[in-house]
């Protein structure tokens, strides 16, 4: 087909355009005119990511051919912003902190550009229904809905601060993604995947696409041999499938061409032989011997993965002390991450000045990844280059979750087909793709035993999980340990044993999700222990008061608590609630439920236990007084930047407008593990703030040695340094930098953090210890409709001790987030895969768009009140510790209890379908329709 | 991004020019409304056609208007925000609003038609995915795959000779009760049929509509004196989701407890709506108690014959129809009540 001419407006400009008549108005927009905040979040009309204006109205450029709006007039998010001046609702996404990864962003304020100035005050329900084809996966819907309502309130130049020091390029549109990262001459880079579950390669036939026009590299698996993984103990895959391919999805071969769709097309054009194998496809599967093993090179006959039993006490002994010993079985659903940001990775090589060999050339990945330093040691295995010749750049990254923190096929694709063709070459993920990759929550299968005596005390624990890892070990060591390891708090456990099975199937890999390893058994206990309160008639929130952990303890199993305000966060969620009035005493069908944990601030102990800092900074001082920090922190939306950039101005008492924080380039800043188990605030904050502590000290002793005054006398605040009982002795902070770099030299300061020594001394010790643990707890209240099954959560509370909140809004933000995903695991969403049958084969991933695997829209996320518990921990940085995931714990068996106190069923298996509420309301036993008793004075 | 196969797009001025592109010309025209529907399709592979015509620019095909004697004629290339927002249609039926507003999401509603929704390609889990995952599949009746040489196995249920995909159409059930007919052109002139006869209960021929006929008008009868209608449906989530089951019921109540005329249809559960005529007769002509729109809505619920190839579980549908009759059905009576 040819190209036709058309003629519109964009963004207020008329433009002449020659297109291709099947040519997207996204691609047009974001490939031909630049305009990159046109996000592509699913391509398919799901997410609302592309979501523009055509004649002041939204509509999905993704499913708008481009030839079809020719006279008319588009509007992007980068035209709102005019004459330098920000429109009045970027004011009031930057003001509420409405943005975290902000790859919604241009799409939601564009949506709701729609709807504004209609009148001043728009409400609640209006804007939640303007915004419900918007999907977002970090905010919880809250702060952009309160971001719109009051966007009026910005028309004129009201005063507006902004929650973070990174977002203004996510309202306008000039945040770069990796996708939208263009080089000249750059490639686009495609993955043949397997069609089988399992399977032998027979042979893979690249000849016809290497002969197809535009196509300029194809590579296969036997390229790359040497074997990766997240963990030393999981070193399982390799970039493309070599001899077997383990999921439907898995890559098998990769090819780059001059354009997408003839990448996409060449594809179809390599011819791979399979020799079917039986495929594993569930954990009964996964124990037979007479299937294939998945991994030959394991210890094990069957598919297990990892095996894991520790006991601390003796717990029979427990047992037998109880007045009541209850024991349950659970299961909770795979789920998955669902960032709104496709993984991409853009990859280019440079060759070697001297020598022939590749190896000696360097090679620059940008990747949206939220551990490039994972990525970067794993490029210099696989490339077997040297890893001081790569360089690994995350841009601004489209949420994360867990789904982007170790190496993925597409950074060694790219990197590779670059290093092949000698051009940049960029690897986009599908939505479907994305699914693939995977790395979400494990289905697990729970069993759990608990003594408790009559007062509700609890004697013993047991617990014993099985989890389906898929095809590949991913964190997959770590789960099995983090399965048990976390039930001994935030409840007292005198006497624990666990036993923690992870296996291998034919399945997308599963791994770490928000809450990593924790969420199933956190779910699993907290429904345990509302039985165990209904079995004692006590109210389930006396009973969690009386068994909870104290600050400055340690666990059976040797986890060392510090600060711990679980207590005050139990009892704001009761406060907030109206637990006393409103515990069973709701009318039928509307109930609330109760649950807590407590969640890591960072693994004690590194990957790859090399005994080094996980987090190290440099802080420099320009001339102008500008102060800029060198973190490789991963800021994924979560507001790291924001973090170590207050934390640096606190120190040095100056305006945070004056600092800059570069971060997650391996050559530019010192080495930060990533933004995983949630360790940032803590661990980069530390570092941080070390550096700037360091860098006072300098200034200080300058201007000490000035003033002729001791150096404790010194204070720096408000952008001076001063003698804090002589007010004639000050020196504005440019004046002592200057002053320092005349005495020292180059003004600058590193800093790094180390975790102390924790954790017991038994094998496995080493996963669960964490230099400190936040807390939280929820109320749920729902509306069960008995005829349909459907269970509307209708309000969440939630208390978090975060230990110090460095930033308000950014804390509150990231439990927002947690409680929507809470619920969408809760209610909504799971992988699940076809089985086999006769005509069917199984192990296809039944959900692979955004679609069909359904994460709450803005009209399924109800309003979440937060209360932030500070308890200064003593080593987290001005005693702050993490936020990001532990709030989603207890957000699943808060609703599991919430369903209980409302319709009398118990709910032992996540999802909460509506077709398994019904089939529990009619499966109701007498027992379970007793709703429990209020609290009665415990007899003994 | 998924890039589309390439093809031409013919986007006629004129309703003549309009006809002249539907003219059998051996290439294979599609029709394409506001494309959400269709250009998903086509990134999955499906629907490929080397020319698609695009008649929006034809303000005529977009007009809502009252017309003599009453009737009501919704353009087929109004987008459901016209349709939802228009005057016309929310004072004469509120309920074909409701049900319009309750399709996809407001974007999408920018665009989508009404037309188009009529039109909506059948929807099974087995079908609407990608090229690759349908190629793992081995193709199925709906979509044969040539160069697997595989096309007649049904996954959602073995053994069926035909095709089940599900009728997804939101507008559709509540147009039915409503008697709305359809005005279809041709080349060579048009036809006029009654909605009822635009669909067939067959996954793969769904629409009484040949290749090179358009779908250009919809024309309801002018608001008969106490008729009530209502429109419901039953989704995973709030939006962006298909119904999982939805109903579109039109009556006319005696005395706030009789329903003289009646007329219920039940969406997506089978390749077309359902028109339930078990239940209305069962339920006509006595008084509409409790009891007897229990009997009613447990009548429609056993005339369905769902398959499992969307979301929620065969048994969980049926269920839903009768949850949605019986909600229906109380809303009419309450309605007339008032």
């Amino acid at each position: 087909m040819s190209k036709q001419l058309i003629t519109l407006t964009v963004n207020g400009e008329p433009r002449e355009l020659a297109v291709e008549p099947h040519w997207t108005l996204a691609e047009v927009l974001r490939e031909q005119l630049g305009l990159t905040g046109v996000k592509i979040g699913c391509d398919v009309g799901d997410c609302g990511a592309c979501t523009v204006l055509l004649d002041g109205k939204p509509i999905l450029s993704c499913l708008t051919l481009a030839v079809t709006v020719e006279g008319r007039s588009i509007e992007t998010i980068e035209a709102l912003a005019r004459n330098g001046v920000l429109h009045p609702l970027q004011k009031s996404f930057l003001h509420h902190g409405a943005t975290q990864c902000g790859f919604c962003t241009p799409g939601m304020i564009l949506t709701s550009k729609a709807i504004l100035g209609l009148n001043d005050t728009l409400s609640e329900d209006v804007v939640r229904e303007q915004l419900s084809g918007n999907m977002c996966r970090c905010t919880g819907y809250t702060k952009i809905v309160e971001a719109v309502q009051n966007a009026h309130l910005a028309l004129d130049v009201a005063p507006f601060s902004p929650v973070k020091v990174d977002a203004v390029g996510q309202v306008t549109g000039g945040a770069k993604y990796a996708d939208d990262l263009t080089l000249p001459r750059m490639l686009y880079g495609k993955i043949l995947r397997s069609p089988h579950a399992h399977a032998k390669i027979v042979s893979i036939d690249t000849s016809k696409a290497e002969a197809h026009p535009g196509v300029v590299a194809v590579m296969i698996g036997s390229e790359l041999l040497t074997k990766y993984g997240i963990l030393p103990a999981s070193q399982d895959e390799t970039a493309l499938c070599i001899d077997k391919v383990r999921f439907v999805g898995d890559g098998v071969a990769a090819v780059a061409a001059v354009d997408e769709r003839t990448a996409q097309e060449a594809l179809k054009l390599i011819i791979v032989q399979y020799e079917l194998l039986a495929p594993v496809l569930s954990m009964e599967d996964a124990l037979r011997t007479d299937l294939p093993k998945i991994h030959s090179e394991t210890k094990y006959e069957d598919n297990v993965a990892k095996h894991v039993t520790l006991e601390f006490g003796n717990v029979e002994e427990g047992f037998t002390e109880a007045d009541l010993v209850r024991e349950d079985e659970f299961y909770y659903g795979a789920s998955t991450h669902a960032m709104l940001e496709p993984h991409s990775a853009l990859a280019s090589f440079e060759p070697p000045s001297q020598s022939e060999s590749y190896k000696d050339g360097h090679l620059t990945v940008w990747s949206a990844t939220q551990t490039p330093h994972y990525v970067h040691r794993t490029l210099a295995k696989v490339l077997e280059m040297p890893a001081s010749h790569i360089r690994v750049i995350k841009p601004y990254l489209g949420g994360g979750f867990g789904g982007k923190s170790e190496p993925f096929a597409l950074e060694f694709c790219a990197a590779w087909l670059s290093i092949k063709s000698g051009r940049p070459v960029k690897i986009t993920y599908t939505r479907e793709e994305v699914f693939y990759s995977h790395r979400g929550r494990h289905a697990t299968k729970m069993h759990l035993k608990t003594g408790v005596k009559k007062d509700g005390s609890i004697t013993a624990v047991q617990y014993k999980s099985i989890l389906d890892g898929g095809a590949y070990g991913s964190y997959g060591v770590v789960t099995a340990y983090y399965s048990g390891q976390f039930l001994t708090m935030p409840y007292k456990v005198p006497r624990y044993k666990f036993e923690s099975t992870r296996f291998y199937t034919n399945k997308p890999p599963a791994g770490p999700k928000r809450g990593h390893g924790a969420v199933q058994p956190r779910f699993a206990f907290e429904v345990h222990l509302d039985r165990i309160a209904n079995d004692l008639r006590i109210d389930p929130a006396e009973l969690r008061l009386r068994n909870l952990v104290e600050p400055n303890s340690m666990t059976v199993n040797s986890l060392r608590i510090t600060s711990c305000g679980v207590r005050e966060c139990i009892e704001a969620v009761m406060k907030a609630s109206g637990w006393q009035e409103k515990h069973v005493k709701l009318p039928r069908g509307r109930g609330l439920g109760m649950a807590a944990s407590a969640y890591i601030s960072g693994a004690g102990k590194e990957i790859n236990w090399l005994g080094l800092p996980h987090s190290g900074a440099v802080v420099k001082v320009d001339r102008g007084g500008g102060v800029t920090v060198f973190c490789g922190s991963s800021d994924i939306g979560q507001g790291s930047n924001t973090v170590l950039a207050h934390l640096t101005a606190q120190t040095l008492g100056i305006d945070i407008g004056h600092v800059r924080v570069y971060e997650a380039d391996t050559d530019l800043t010192p080495v930060d593990l990533g933004s995983y188990s949630s360790r940032v605030t803590f661990m980069a904050g530390n570092a941080v703030l070390r550096a700037a502590e360091d860098l006072k000290s300098k200034i200080f002793d300058a201007v000490a040695e000035k003033f002729q005054t001791a150096k404790e006398d010194l204070i720096a605040r408000s952008n001076e340094i001063l003698v804090h009982d002589d007010s004639t002795k000050r020196l504005s902070f440019v004046e002592a930098a200057r002053l320092a770099e005349a005495k020292f030299g180059t003004l600058s300061a590193v800093g790094w953090y180390t975790p102390p020594q924790l954790g017991g001394t038994y094998k496995g010790a080493g996963a669960g210890p964490s230099p400190s643990y936040s807390f939280t707890a929820h109320v749920a209240e729902v509306e069960v409709d008995e005829e349909t099954g459907h269970v509307k959560v209708c309000k969440v509370w939630s208390a978090h001790d975060c230990g110090k909140a460095l930033n308000k809004t950014l804390v509150e933000g990231q439990i927002e987030g947690s409680v929507h995903m809470g619920i969408g695991e809760a209610l909504t969403e799971e992988m699940t895969y076809t089985r086999t049958t006769k005509e069917t084969p199984g192990g296809l991933l039944k959900a692979t768009s955004l679609l069909d695997y359904k994460i709450p829209t803005s009209l399924d996320t109800p309003s979440i009140d937060v209360t932030i518990v500070e308890t200064i921990d003593p080593e987290g940085p001005m005693g702050a510790k993490e936020a990001g995931e532990g709030p989603l714990l207890a957000v699943p068996p808060a609703i599991a209890n919430a369903i209980y106190d409302a319709v009398g069923i118990r709910l032992l298996s996540v999802p909460f379908t509506p077709e398994k509420v019904l089939a529990a309301l009619r499966g109701q036993t007498r027992a379970e329709k007793v709703i429990s008793e209020p609290a009665e004075a415990p007899t003994k | 991004m998924i890039r589309l196969p390439s093809f031409d797009v013919a986007m006629p001025r004129t309703m003549p020019e309009l006809l002249e592109n539907l003219r059998p010309n051996g290439l294979g025209v599609k029709i394409m409304a506001g494309g959400t529907d269709l250009l998903v399709n086509m990134k999955q592979g499906f629907h490929i056609s080397s020319r698609i015509v695009w008649p929006g620019r034809i303000e005529e095909l977009r007009r809502i208007s009252i017309q003599a004697g009453g009737r009501i004629s919704i353009g087929a290339m109004a987008t459901l925000s016209e349709v939802a927002a228009s005057d016309v249609v929310k004072t004469s039926y509120p309920s074909l609003s409701k049900a319009v507003l309750s399709i996809a999401t407001p974007a999408i509603r920018n665009r989508a038609t009404i037309g188009g929704n009529l039109c909506l390609d059948t929807r099974c889990y087995f079908y609407n995915d990608s090229e690759f995952w349908r190629g793992s599949l081995g193709g199925c009746l709906k979509l044969n795959i040539p160069t697997h040489n595989i096309g007649d196995v049904c996954h959602a249920a073995p053994g069926n000779a035909t095709c089940s995909a599900v009728s997804s159409s939101d507008s559709a059930p509540i147009l039915l009760a409503l008697d709305a007919s359809v005005e279809i052109l041709r080349a060579k002139g048009k036809r006029m049929v009654p909605l009822s006869e635009f669909y067939a209960n067959d996954g793969m021929r769904f629409l009484n509509l040949a290749p090179d006929e358009l779908l250009a008008r919809i024309i309801l009868p002018a608001p008969p004196q106490g008729l009530r209608s209502a429109h419901n449906k039953i989704r995973s989530r709030q939006s962006v989701d298909f119904p999982l089951a939805n109903a579109g019921i039109a009556g006319v109540v005696e005395d706030g407890r009789v329903f003289t005329h009646l007329q219920i249809y039940v969406g997506a559960i089978q390749s077309a709506p359902v028109r339930i005529t078990s239940a209305e007769a069962l339920l006509k002509g006595r008084e509409a108690t409790n009891v007897l729109i229990e009997q009613g809505a447990e009548e429609a619920a056993s005339c369905v014959k769902p398959v499992p190839n969307v979301g929620g579980t065969v048994g969980y549908r049926k269920r839903m129809v009768a949850v949605l009759v019986k909600r229906t059905l109380v809303q009419l009576l309450a309605s007339a009540r008032n």
